[in-house]
């Protein structure tokens, strides 16, 4: 039986031999079986750092998907056969998809990122490689921000991807306008990313799993999307980004909101409580 | 106590029904169908309060994890999402004889109706998690839920633009203009519908926890 822990005191009494890692190096059995007073000195146990462990963590799941590609892929895809649907769906008459455009484009953003912030959360169960991330001396605001960081970073490469799409298939050009669509892109994304990380936890511990999260998000998540929609209307329209300053507040509003609360909330969601 | 609340609510109620019916004067343009308003505007208010309720037996419950809290939490959202659903049925109600439709995509009615889906989703919450974890997730949730509602507010003025706005009174309430004695009716309306709020509240309420009592009973005894 091998038992891992971060309570040296608990070691005591339950273990004939105790090996220890130190800063990912195991000690010499024979130091390490020393009585676990002196490895529980304080100085030793000390904690790393925000940032330290925010990008260990946002290192950790870029290799993962480096090695896997499978968030990547099934988002984009999901992307693509979004896109083709909603062509199909509206009809290629270019008024209609001026008007609809702004809307076809946030709903395939919508979805895909639920896809993608699922199956985060999902990897982080199997094998239970989340709890070990939880029971580590880890800021849970690191945590939570790392999983957000890495979820938007494969949420924008998709939403490029989809905008290339939805220019080629819908015949919009958009050239002049990547600017101000970019920096949309990255506000509305920005935006959704803590509170559908957060939201993804919430869904993994009910019944329903990943069901939940659309009926948790997509709600929450109309105002960000109404403004992200009406920014991005303006630009197609021609206008500039300066036009679109009214819902741009409003998404600048929810992602410091809704962001600061789930960074306060994550904790009550991952404690393992009694 | 109880008989004391159940004399105050009829009270309440039949003054209430006076002042909208026969206390309350007709309005000019709309006629009869007006005085739907004071019962809308009740309805609204109460349902406010019930969703502040559950966001702050949310941080109660995070605070001290009592079950009580949550429960609280449970109950308030449930009758909320009740009068939430009333507020927008009187409100098609009222629409279709004004403005010729059931629905328009008004900002008023449209926040109602963003409201009344994100506290949907804390229901389904509720009823697909059980044990201390849930009761930690739906306090998360009710906490995200009230915070979004300035947001959803601002979000649906920006619709405006797209959406014509139909000419209606003003359903904020705002007592621009409006006879004295419609905010009377409408005072005791209000205070009528948060007495009933508090009434199915406590009833809930002592249903969710006898319902807690048969759970625990129930594990005692298959061990």
């Amino acid at each position: 039986m091998i038992l891992t822990t971060h309570h040296p005191q608990e070691v005591a009494g339950l273990c004939h031999r105790i090996l220890r890692l130190q800063n990912g190096r195991l000690v010499p059995e024979a130091e390490s079986s020393r009585p676990p007073a002196t490895v529980a000195s304080p100085g030793n146990g000390r904690m790393p750092g925000f940032w330290t462990a925010y990008r260990a963590l946002v290192a950790k799941d870029l290799r993962i998907e480096l090695r896997a590609r499978e968030v990547l892929l099934s988002m984009g895809t999901m992307a693509l056969v979004a896109m083709v649907l909603f062509s199909v769906a509206v009809g290629l008459n270019p008024e209609v998809v001026a008007s609809a455009g702004p809307g076809i484009l946030w709903t395939t953003f919508t979805f895909t990122a639920l896809l993608g912030m699922g199956r985060a959360y999902e990897l982080e169960q199997e094998q239970r490689a989340g709890l070990a991330v939880l029971a580590s001396p880890v800021d849970r605001a690191a945590v939570l921000s790392a999983k957000a960081t890495s979820t938007l970073l494969w949420m924008l490469l998709v939403e490029v991807l989809s905008l290339g799409v939805f220019a080629v298939l819908l015949n919009v050009n958009l050239g002049p306008r990547m600017g101000s669509l970019g920096a949309i892109l990255l506000l509305g994304s920005a935006g959704l990313g803590l509170p559908g990380t957060l939201l993804s936890a919430v869904a993994a511990h009910t019944r329903l799993r990943q069901m939940m999260l659309p009926l948790l998000l997509v709600p929450l998540a109309l105002p960000l999307l109404i403004g992200s929609v009406g920014a991005t209307a303006k630009i197609l329209q021609g206008l500039p980004l300066s036009e679109a300053g009214p819902e741009l507040r409003v998404v600048a509003a929810f992602a410091i909101i809704l962001g600061a609360a789930s960074l306060l909330l994550f904790e009550a969601v991952v404690e393992e409580g009694p | 106590m109880r008989r004391l609340e159940a004399g105050a609510l009829m009270v309440a109620v039949s003054l209430a029904w006076y002042g909208s019916f026969l206390y309350a004067p007709t309005e000019r343009v709309m006629g009869q169908v007006q005085r739907i308003f004071y019962v809308h505007l009740g309805l609204w208010g109460a349902a406010l309060l019930a969703f502040l309720v559950t966001f702050l037996s949310g941080i109660q419950y995070l605070r001290v994890r009592e079950a009580y809290w949550d429960e609280l939490a449970g109950a308030s959202a449930e009758i909320g999402v009740l009068f939430n659903g009333l507020v927008i049925l009187t409100g098609a109600v009222w629409a279709k004889p004004t403005w010729g439709v059931w629905w328009t995509w008004e900002p008023q009615l449209t926040s109602t109706l963003l409201q009344q889906l994100v506290y949907l989703g804390y229901l389904v919450l509720r009823a697909v998690s059980e044990g201390d974890r849930a009761r930690r997730l739906a306090a998360v949730v009710g906490i995200l839920a009230f915070l979004n509602l300035p947001l959803v507010f601002f979000s649906v003025r920006l619709l405006r633009g797209v959406h014509p706005v139909v000419f209606g009174p003003d359903p904020a309430g705002r007592p621009t203009g409006v006879e004295p004695a419609m905010v009377h009716a409408l005072g005791v309306t209000s205070f009528a519908f948060v007495l009933l709020y508090s009434a199915l509240v406590r009833l809930r309420l002592r249903i969710g926890i006898l319902e807690g009592a048969v759970r625990a009973l129930r594990m005692e005894l298959n061990g």
